[in-house]
């Protein structure tokens, strides 16, 4: 045996059987262990993670409360005399059950409060609108409200566990007859999880307990006692994952004041201002104060600086500062002992049937203790009226006593419920003598008749559970209800985007020379562009014809002689680049218009065909697509006839980048020189309004308003009887007062209907609406004055209801009145004609006759075109004379791609030449 | 007055050798503990014997080693050559009779002065001892070291080897109980140390191929900067590699004997490694950058050692041996030779150290901002650190005798901190109060050491900045209440200690104290109870009526009482890092960002509590 094989002989053979064989293994093996760290943490962690989700941070599904929101309620139950109690002797009572520090305890007091369901508060308990904090517990006093003591407790029906020091008992948790997680909501970080349940409102849940118990469907969504705007396009029964997005309610007052009248929930009018004032330290809105002029309600005045645009600032508001936040709901329950996700939906479903459970066991209960009334009124009538007690005289022991009443009353007691046990008899004995003697069988019959019909009414509600369950939230929320309407407005959020929102708040310079280009470049290193906001793009021409796209910096490089240099907007289909550029492999001089809509940032693009020595001899910008006409002079050469001919731009289609362009000249461009101004070549701008978002849009949503020039108005008709021009800005917002918009036409008369309230009458006026910057009126200052109808249809039809409680006006028909045929267009302020001369009660609007409005429509346009025909040939004439010069050589024939309707106004948007 | 003390010859005794350890253990094995601890005395017991083992393979006589341990009884069986039979009785019962005075091959062994088995003996209840010797076996037994059985040598077909069994008197070791975790530790050591040999704990195998290379292998638990360094030598074997926890960590032996306090071997190589290092890079970098994030097992033989106590715990041992190189020069000359040769054939191994090496200076000139404000609260803090209540002597203090015993505890804000300063002992109890919940370290950086006041106290309090050879308390006891919010500070403060000072957990200086989970009182008398057979005894004495509440915080029990909490009977749980486990992950579970699997695991585990009202 070598020594290597020596080794490897299996040792088994060299061991001693005690210690080689099987048992040894499993004999042993009683060495206690000792903990290793993994296992304190697990232990640790777990008794940590355990307690603070089923006992601190996360509500039972039951009752909708966290141990120590329901450890106050029952020490304010068991407090409870109905007086107001210091909130510090609460705080005390409840650490009989809450082994905890008095603040959290006083803060959860607090909380609860101010939801404004469940306590009754007496002094300063603070202002969830401004964040003020609640005076100190010594100060402030609480009760119970009627509705938490109608709702919440039933002692009866409480499942009863011994308090942490074995002193007290406190509730497992509380009877209550109600949704009341939901009602208020939850914020609870636990360890692994987190909880937060939004606030629902009162009365639609009380509708959807309702409708569960129907088998009605039903949809719940978020309420916030904030009020605001909510958008939940992204909720999905609060859920893990679900987005709620909520906005303040902001007014424009004027052109250079917003107003916000209701903040978001979770926000405060202190930390709405606090945004504003770093979103206006960032330079993302300019502002140039902010007013706190909250009372009850709330009214934060945000005063712009001068040229900006209240839409626009209205838009950044909402994308900067917290007027909009994104709440994530992540709805978790503790149910059955362990935390579950649950989506409100269902923890409604169960909190309804709960409470028809727990008014079950009520009337069970009740039932139940009627019934035992009942048995022993029976049972004590028998007894006095037979005279059972006199079958005792005889009896000399407890026993003989006991079983001759039970032998007494025997023949009697067929009727009743139950065995007739000891303890019954027992108190039998107990009743006096002069209760006996004052017996009157009359009264027991009308005692055990009523109590009769008291258990069959128990028994009819236990009969009919749902109905009676349903009566019970109906109770509630007459009872209750009032005042608890919702409060935040549910609509469809449009997207800001940020950047075309966002303040220029820096200022952008160049060094064309030495290629440099951001908003950090110091004095004497550069000049000064324009402004930009910092998460603006910024597009870069050279005068080698490469262009490059890149978002604004500090300093960047782009090579050296940079050409152009502005901000650019992604999808900007209107600023049009005309070029005429060298190719430098061919020497041929080229003409070309495109625009820049998406391109990769950061990356070289050539506008010439990229060929070696080739260069940009001319270009310009042009916001609005204008078109120039520009004067070429060639470098003189023998065979040269024509050394300077004119080129316009509006002959030249525009294009895509890459395109190659149309030659200009085979021969060397001496200089371009610019001869006359462009016109936009672009046709009118297509407009639709959104009425989801109430905002416009380019992009066909909603309701078509018509083709817009630069100058064109859009009219909008205010339910106050008023009416205010804006322009066609996609970022206008339209508040709930508007009532109708359009294009404006100068020639459209509005029809109205109104109630005018110095006269008390109604009035019929037509008129045409004059531009003007700031809000017209039109039906009168009276208060009592209101606007029924406003109308620019042709012929708009209204309906007259008459006042039926009159005598002559009792079967009057509705009239239908044509207006336009009613009164002819008069002026703005004018009063009109009086509408009838019976009372009436209600004007509205029928639907618009098609042929009527389509007859002049049709008769309009003719009227139109022939007007346009007529000036046109005036101007032709006028032209006539001037367009004599050569066309340039053209190696492609001219695009076809200018639209064809072109409008003639010449542009007030300026060139961007450099030349 | 005093009773006149009579001096005469009947006064003065000589104690019989088992006396003798009877009566001063400690002066033989150490403290005596009950087993909890690593180094409690049982384990000390068990390492005497199977040293003798050992020492029979060093010598080339049986490559397995037999350890069963049951309840109370541990047997140990080795296959070497066994002890010649006419001395069985001499070699575990006379003092200072061994076989390995003379030979040479013994020198490079541990268990020299042949004391070990006779102390095992003496602090036995039994001790029983066979002898096989070519078909011939003795057999001996004693009861606390007196001989019962002393067997006729007889004839048996065992193999060769010795086998001892024996009990540890329960009356010295109070309540003792062996843990798996520390005997198993224990075994791998000697497996580690020597390759080839395999040990059997009651049935399981314990055998490595690699020897230290395996130990730091196992014992790592986070990402490796380059695979381990395994060098060895005559006489010398290390084993290194850089991770990125923080500090240092270092496994020396000597001998075989582990040396958990380090000594002259560990500080010579720590030395030479710094040393050859910037020979290698021809750069000076800063010492404390070179061995940050190391892990480095170093094993020496020398002759003759020396030990700084009986305990073996620390070697102070300047030569290697008689006539023969000191212990700096023989590592130095080794590391020179061996691992600049290896640096150079392995240059992506060098570049990767020195990464973790710039990578330590990156972060030190990180702080060294910080570590201004730092060095002025520092100051600030070594006038006075007005977070800590603190003791007499400290661990640093060599010469005295107690400094072992120094102990802080870390209390969690008012609830304690008043009891425990009023009823400690003031020469080797301090105090360090915390003001609620100490930060979540996880994630965080050294920085935060320095930013944070607390932990910046508590760094000046234990005075760790530079590593653990200052550190001034031997026990850092985690003192919170035992309610939920107790259990998260201890959480938070041992990732704090895993986060940034992994050596002094790994060297087992961290405990957690145990507090009573009921308290049981009637009108007269209060007890405290760690478990529910204690509160059923305390219920059976002061009758059924005595109230009974889970016990709250440790501001519920008065100084008076405090006393017997931090006295003699302590119950500490020693925070011990298991072997299997990665301590990175571990943390990023419990301590870090909340994840499905996290919450998952809670609400699988989740731990329900109710006490229901009995009667309704």
């Amino acid at each position: 045996m070598s020594e290597n094989e020596d080794i490897h002989d299996d040792e088994r053979d060299e061991r001693d059987d005690e210690f080689a064989g099987d048992e040894v293994a499993s004999d042993a093996g009683e060495m206690e262990h000792v903990v290793p760290v993994r296992g304190m943490y697990n232990d640790y962690f777990l008794d940590y993670a355990s307690y603070v989700i089923l006992e601190r941070a996360v509500p039972h599904q039951h009752d909708g409360l966290k141990p120590v929101q329901r450890r106050i309620l029952h020490s304010l139950r068991e407090m409870d005399d109905g007086r107001f109690h210091k909130v510090a002797n609460v705080i005390g009572n409840t650490m009989k059950f809450h082994p905890h520090g008095d603040a959290s305890i006083g803060d959860a007091l607090v909380q609860i409060g101010q939801r404004e369901l469940l306590l009754d508060c007496q002094g300063n308990w603070g202002n969830i609108l401004t964040g003020d904090r609640a005076a100190a517990p010594r100060y402030i006093e609480v009760k119970l409200s009627k509705f938490a003591l109608e709702v919440v407790f039933n002692a009866k029906t409480t499942t009863w566990l011994s308090s942490y020091d074995g002193r007290n008992k406190e509730p497992e948790t509380l009877p209550v007859k109600f949704p009341l997680l939901l009602a208020s909501g939850v914020d609870g970080i636990a360890v692994g999880l987190a909880c937060k349940i939004l606030p629902y409102n009162f009365i639609e849940l009380i509708d959807a307990c309702i409708a569960h118990y129907q088998n009605k469907r039903f949809k719940l969504y978020p309420d916030f006692p904030t009020g605001g705007m909510a958008d939940m396009e992204n909720y999905n029964d609060g859920l893990r994952g679900d987005r709620v997005r909520v906005r303040a309610r902001i007014d424009k007052v004027d052109s250079k004041t917003l107003v916000v009248r209701e903040v978001p929930y979770g926000v405060t009018t202190g930390s709405l201002i606090d945004s504003i004032l770093k979103a206006n330290d960032k330079g993302k809105i300019k502002i140039k104060k902010v007013e706190d002029n909250t009372a009850d309600k709330v009214e934060v005045v945000v005063h712009l600086a001068n040229n900006v645009s209240p839409d626009k600032m209205l838009d950044a508001l909402y994308a900067f500062t917290d007027c909009e936040v994104s709440l994530a709901p992540n709805s978790c329950v503790v149910f059955e002992d362990k935390p579950v996700f649950m989506g409100t939906s269902d923890i409604l479903r169960i909190s309804a049937d709960r409470t028809r459970y727990l008014l079950k066991r009520e009337l069970e209960i009740e039932l139940g203790e009627l019934q035992e009334t009942w048995h022993f009124a029976s049972l004590e009538k028998i007894f006095i009226e037979n005279r059972i007690y006199r079958d005792i005289e005889e009896c000399e022991t407890w026993e003989e006593i006991l079983a001759a009443i039970h032998e007494g009353l025997k023949p009697h007691i067929k009727h009743l419920l139950r065995e007739v046990t000891d303890e019954d008899v027992t108190r039998l004995t107990e009743i006096r003598i002069k209760r006996i003697s004052k017996f009157d069988s009359f009264k027991a019959d009308e005692r055990i008749a009523a109590l009769e019909g008291d258990i069959d009414k128990v028994k009819h509600h236990l009969d009919h559970l749902t109905e009676y369950a349903i009566d019970w939230f109906k109770k509630l929320k007459e009872k209750y209800g009032a005042g608890r309407e919702r409060k935040t407005e549910l609509r469809t959020f449009d997207t800001i985007d940020r950047s075309k929102v966002a303040v220029a708040n820096a200022k952008l310079y160049w060094n064309p020379e030495e290629g440099f280009v951001g908003t950090g470049l110091k004095r004497g290193e550069g000049e000064l562009l324009g402004d930009c906001s910092d998460i603006d793009d910024i597009i870069v021409f050279r005068r080698d014809g490469v262009m490059q796209v890149s978002k604004v910096s500090s300093k960047a490089f782009f090579g050296k002689d940079l050409l152009y240099v502005a901000v650019w907007k992604k999808g900007d289909k209107r600023t049009t680049y005309n070029v005429v550029y060298l190719d430098g492999d061919t020497g041929r001089s080229m003409v070309k218009r495109f625009n820049v809509t998406s391109i990769t940032r950061d990356r070289e693009y050539p506008v010439t065909k990229g060929t070696p020595k080739s260069k940009i001899l001319y270009f310009t910008a042009n916001p609005n697509g204008e078109a120039e006409v520009v004067t070429v002079f060639l470098r003189a050469q023998a065979r040269l006839k024509k050394v300077k001919f004119d080129l316009d731009f509006s002959d030249v289609g525009i294009k895509g980048r890459a395109a190659g362009g149309n030659l200009v000249s085979k021969f060397a461009v001496r200089k371009i020189e610019l001869k006359e101004a462009g016109v936009s070549t672009l046709g009118a701008r297509k407009v639709w309004y959104d009425e989801t978002v109430r905002r416009l849009n380019a992009e066909g949503r909603g309701q078509f308003l018509g083709d817009f020039k630069p100058d064109d108005k859009i009219l909008v008709l205010l339910s106050t009887g008023e009416y205010i021009f804006t322009g066609f800005d996609l970022s206008t917002h339209f508040d709930e007062r508007m009532i109708h918009l359009e294009r404006f036409d100068e020639d459209r008369p509005v029809s109205v209907v109104y109630y005018e309230g110095e006269k008390d009458e109604w009035f019929v006026k037509r008129f045409l609406p004059e531009y003007s910057k700031t809000i017209t009126g039109y039906i009168g200052e009276h208060e009592q004055s209101k606007l029924w109808v406003a109308s620019t249809l042709h012929h708009p039809h209204v309906r007259i209801r008459y006042n039926r409680r009159f005598k002559h006006t009792r079967d009057r028909e509705d009239d239908v009145l044509d207006l336009r045929g009613f009164i002819s267009v008069k002026g703005v302020k004018a009063l009109g004609n009086k509408l009838s001369s019976l009372p009436v009660t209600e004007v509205g609007l029928e639907p618009p006759v098609e042929e009527l409005e389509n007859a002049l429509e049709k008769e309009l346009q003719a009227a139109r075109e022939a007007d346009e025909l007529r000036e046109k040939e005036a101007k032709n004439a006028a032209v006539e004379d001037e367009t004599e010069d050569e066309a340039p050589a053209v190696e492609d024939s001219p695009s076809s791609a200018v639209e064809p309707e072109g409008d003639t106004a010449p542009s007030k948007a300026g060139q961007g030449s450099l030349f | 007055m005093s009773e006149q003390v009579t001096y005469t010859e009947d006064n003065i005794r000589s104690l019989d050798w088992k006396e003798h350890i009877r009566m001063r253990p400690g002066m033989y094995i150490g403290k005596l503990g009950d087993g909890k601890d690593a180094d409690d005395g049982i384990y000390v017991l068990l390492k005497e014997v199977i040293d003798n083992s050992i020492d029979e393979y060093t010598m080339g006589h049986g490559k397995t080693v037999e350890v069963v341990i049951k309840d109370d009884e541990v047997r140990v069986r080795d296959y070497g050559r066994g002890i010649p039979l006419g001395k069985v009785v001499d070699c575990v019962s006379k003092i200072n009779t061994g076989g390995k005075y003379d030979s040479r091959a013994f020198k490079k062994s541990v268990g020299l002065n042949g004391v070990g088995t006779k102390a095992v003996n003496a602090l036995s209840t039994e001790f029983v001892v066979e002898s096989v010797r070519e078909g011939q076996m003795k057999r001996a037994g004693f009861q606390n070291g007196e001989l019962t059985d002393d067997a006729k040598v007889e004839s048996t077909t065992k193999r060769n080897g010795t086998r001892i069994r024996f009990k540890p008197d329960p009356e010295i070791f109070k309540a003792y109980r062996f843990r798996t975790e520390h005997v198993e530790k224990l075994l791998w050591n000697y497996a580690y140390l020597n390759t080839g040999l395999t040990l059997y704990l009651n049935g399981e195998k314990y055998r490595s191929e690699n020897g230290l290379k395996d130990l730091l292998e196992d014992r790592l638990d986070s990402k490796l900067r380059y695979p381990i360094v395994h060098l060895s030598g005559e006489d010398i074997e290390v084993a290194i590699t850089h991770t990125d926890a923080y500090g240092e960590d270092y496994q020396s032996f000597v001998n075989g004997q582990f040396t958990p306090q380090g000594g002259t071997h560990q500080a010579a190589f720590r030395e030479a490694y710094i040393k050859v290092v910037r020979d290698f890079f021809g750069k000076d970098y800063d010492a404390g950058d070179i061995r940050g994030g190391i892990s480095a097992a170093v094993a020496v033989k020398v002759e003759e050692p020396v030990f700084e106590s009986q305990t073996k715990t620390k070697l102070g041992s300047q030569d290697v041996g008689p006539n023969r190189p000191t212990l700096k020069s023989f590592v130095f000359d080794f590391l020179k030779r061996e691992l600049d040769n290896f640096l150079h054939r392995n240059p992506e191994v060098a570049q990767a150290l020195q990464q973790r090496i710039i990578q330590s200076e990156k972060e030190r000139k990180d702080l060294a901002g910080i570590k201004k404000l730092a060095r002025e609260r520092a100051k600030k803090a070594s006038l006075h650190n007005r977070k800590l209540r603190d003791c007499r002597l400290h661990l640093t203090d060599d010469k005295k005798e107690r400094n072992e015993e120094t102990t802080l505890f870390i209390t969690e804000g008012d609830s304690a901190s008043g009891s425990i300063t009023k009823a400690r002992d003031v020469a080797t109890q301090a105090v360090f109060s915390l003001k609620g919940k100490p930060l979540n370290s996880f994630g965080l950086t050294k920085k935060v050491v320095y930013e944070n006041e607390e932990f910046n106290l508590l760094q000046a309090a234990l005075d760790i900045e530079d590593g653990l050879d200052t550190l001034r308390y031997n026990k850092v006891v985690v003192a919170t209440d035992a309610d939920v919010d107790g259990m998260h500070i201890r959480l938070l403060l041992i990732t704090f200690f895993l986060q940034f000072f992994p050596d002094l957990v790994k060297r087992g200086h961290l405990y957690v104290l145990q507090t009573p989970l009921f308290r049981v009182r009637n009108k007269k008398e209060t007890r405290y109870c760690y478990d529910e057979s204690e509160k059923q005894a305390a219920l059976g004495d002061l009758g059924s009526r005595a109230e009974i509440t889970r016990f709250k915080g440790l501001g519920e029990i008065s100084p008076d009482e405090f006393s017997h909490f931090i006295g003699e009977d302590i119950r500490l749980d020693p925070v011990v890092i298991g072997k299997e486990q990665s301590l990175q992950e571990m943390l990023g579970f419990f301590m870090g960002k909340n994840t499905p699997n996290r919450q998952k695991f809670i609400i699988e585990n989740l731990r329900v509590e109710k006490d229901e009202v009995t009667e309704a």
